[in-house]
């Protein structure tokens, strides 16, 4: 009895944290609604897709966030694998990891500038190994961004799919193989499954910061590359338009969630199918 | 007396001088200031904040901020700070909200010396922030890819020789500054903007991204990474003072837009006598020409008599510098914010 009280009074702070994200939460949704006369209304809504501009953000920010995700995945697969199979020690591999973490993401960011620009470090090097002619155009437009967020976001793909690698048997690898698999078989019919969930936890971390960026898009990205958390921040701390920028924010929020929620669902599908082939 | 009780003894002690001495403070007035970060706060800090510490005793905090409106609008129920540095639309609409102290012209003796073109002033004659100091907008040049004389006409932003090489600021600004300007010179004023239009859009065409502060300029245009902008003139002598040997200014042709800076008070700020003690000290010309020295930024006061090398970085009197300078109806502007921020948004997207 003595126990149950205490865990409800440790959970109380919890609980006050969890109340108010939820009021702020449903006072950001009532914002999106409400009119200036308080009457609940889609005005704002309405108004939004009705801009093509804002329309074209939004799409803009879908398609920049998915394409973050995949380049993640594509990096941070192969290098979660040869994290978890280095033989020596991991917390070295895991510190060099995490490390981009340690810099505040304006000054990476600024750092990116110095290297992908027309006259950064990159451009130079090719140009003077005789590459390139012209450089490349590797700032102010969707490449730019992309190298951006895979930059920062990438080590969450990498610690989601490490933590599934670590926990997959040997035995299982050696067994596929003494059965006469080869190791791109072995990969697709028994590693590549038992990774999903952390691969499917990692693409839904990711994807959902990506759709959220605001620094990144605004120093890396050009003219015609605003991404809709840019705009949010517009709207909240130079516009002072706070229902417009709470139904930018719902938008968001909706379509993100279109595509994590299903992600969650099939997260969980393939867990428990592969506990139950277990 | 053991070491533990020692201990706790001196941790309360500090504890409560630590309380004691903000509630001193307060008794004795000070000055809570906002102010954008980088130069502008170091500015106020050294050439006004520490100069009127040692005449009055009355402390001057500085905090740093990005932009004065949001803070002072979600403090408006209870006011940290009792000063801060705006622009003038900045202050019209804070105004218009009703979050400003007003004043009589009475209480600020200092103010007589600033001409009343630049006095910001309410419907029913009160003024609404006191003038601390300008500076104006032009056109900033990479001298190692252009020439200054590439952009003699604001128009020259429009030649099609420029497309991918030029920034643009943010719709905030762009909105409030850039196409006020090309209105100007195209025949229109801040209230009818339509003539500055086409030169806005074909700007955002030549543009090749969207500068959101003014380090990130400073980089790029030394970098070399854009040819050139509309940019602050006191930004590039700032560069130029940091060594930056291929940035350099053009007040074109047609004339430069005046950017006026005034001090302004939240509503129901605290400590009034230090407030009203710290508007007047701010415009005495000593203060004035110190600001300049530390950034550029040239004073209100018209008696203030500016150095020849202050005279030969402007490249002109500064009595010359006014008549080529365009200052708006900055309420009109402020009046007409949102739409034109949604305006310039749509242009530069297509």
């Amino acid at each position: 009895m003595r126990f149950g009280r205490l865990a409800w009074l440790l959970m109380l702070p919890l609980a006050a944290v969890l109340g108010l994200f939820l009021v702020s939460l449903g006072a950001l949704v009532w914002s999106s609604f409400a009119g200036a006369d308080g009457v609940p209304k889609l005005d704002l809504y309405a108004r939004f897709f009705a801009r093509r501009d804002y329309v074209d953000v939004l799409v803009r920010t879908l398609w920049v966030a998915g394409l973050t995700t995949l380049v993640s995945l594509a990096i941070g697969y192969p290098v979660a694998w040869a994290v978890a199979r280095h033989k020596g020690r991991r917390d070295w591999l895991l510190v060099l990891i995490i490390l981009p973490w340690l810099v505040s993401v304006v000054v990476r960011t600024y750092g990116w500038i110095v290297i992908l620009g027309n006259r950064g470090l990159l451009n130079a090097f090719l140009g003077w190994l005789g590459v390139v002619d012209t450089p490349l155009k590797l700032m102010f437009n969707t490449t730019g961004i992309v190298i951006g967020l895979v930059h920062v976001f990438c080590p969450f793909m990498i610690l989601a799919i490490l933590a599934v690698f670590l926990h997959l048997e040997r035995s299982l690898e050696e067994a596929s193989m003494s059965l006469g698999a080869g190791p791109w078989q072995t990969f697709r019919k028994v590693i590549w499954p038992l990774s999903l969930p952390g691969v499917i936890s990692g693409t839904m971390i990711v994807y959902l910061m990506a759709t959220g960026a605001i620094v990144t898009p605004l120093l890396l990205g050009g003219l015609r590359d605003r991404m809709l958390g840019t705009q949010i921040y517009q709207e909240m701390f130079q516009v002072f338009d706070f229902p417009r920028a709470a139904t930018m924010a719902v938008i968001l929020t909706a379509t993100a969630l279109a595509v994590v929620l299903p992600l969650g669902m099939l997260e969980r599908r393939v867990s428990r199918n592969l506990k139950g082939a277990s | 007396m053991t070491r533990r009780n020692l201990l706790a003894a001196t941790a309360t002690l500090a504890a409560t001088l630590a309380l004691a001495t903000p509630a001193l403070a307060q008794g004795r007035g000070e000055i809570v200031m906002g102010a954008w970060g980088g130069g502008t706060s170091a500015t106020w800090r050294t050439g006004v904040g520490e100069p009127f510490t040692a005449r009055t005793g009355m402390p001057v905090r500085i905090n740093e901020w990005p932009d004065p409106e949001p803070q002072l609008r979600a403090q408006a129920a209870n006011p940290q700070y009792n000063m801060a540095i705006a622009t003038y639309f900045n202050a019209a609409n804070l105004h218009r909200d009703g979050l400003l102290e007003t004043f009589d012209a009475k209480d600020i003796p200092a103010l007589a010396t600033v001409p009343d073109a630049y006095v910001l002033k309410a419907p029913d004659g009160k003024v609404i922030g006191i003038p601390a100091y300008f500076q104006y907008y032009g056109i900033a040049v990479n001298t190692d890819l252009a020439k200054t004389s590439d952009f003699q006409s604001w128009n020259d932003l429009a030649a099609a020789k420029w497309k991918g090489k030029l920034s643009v600021t943010r719709p905030i600004y762009a909105s409030t500054y850039d196409l006020v300007m090309f209105a100007k010179i195209a025949g229109g004023d801040e209230k009818n903007i339509a003539p500055g239009l086409p030169l806005m859009k074909a700007l955002g065409a030549n543009a090749v991204n969207v500068y959101n502060s003014m380090a990130q300029l400073n980089t790029l245009l030394t970098r070399g990474e854009v040819t050139a902008a509309p940019y602050y003139v006191t930004r590039v002598w700032g560069l130029k003072e940091q060594g930056a040997k291929n940035v350099d200014f053009v007040l074109p042709k047609e004339g430069g837009l005046m950017l006026p800076y005034l001090l302004i008070v939240p509503k129901n700020a605290k400590h009034r006598d230090a407030y009203m003690a710290f508007l007047n000290f701010q415009l005495e010309p000593q203060q004035q020409l110190k600001m300049l020295d530390l950034s550029g930024y040239l004073p209100f006061n018209s008696t203030a008599q500016l150095e020849k090398k202050d005279v030969d970085r402007i490249g002109m009197p500064l009595k010359d510098l006014l008549a080529r300078l365009y200052q708006p109806d900055w309420e009109v502007v402020a009046r007409t914010h949102k739409e034109r921020i949604d305006l310039v948004e749509q242009l530069l997207s297509r």
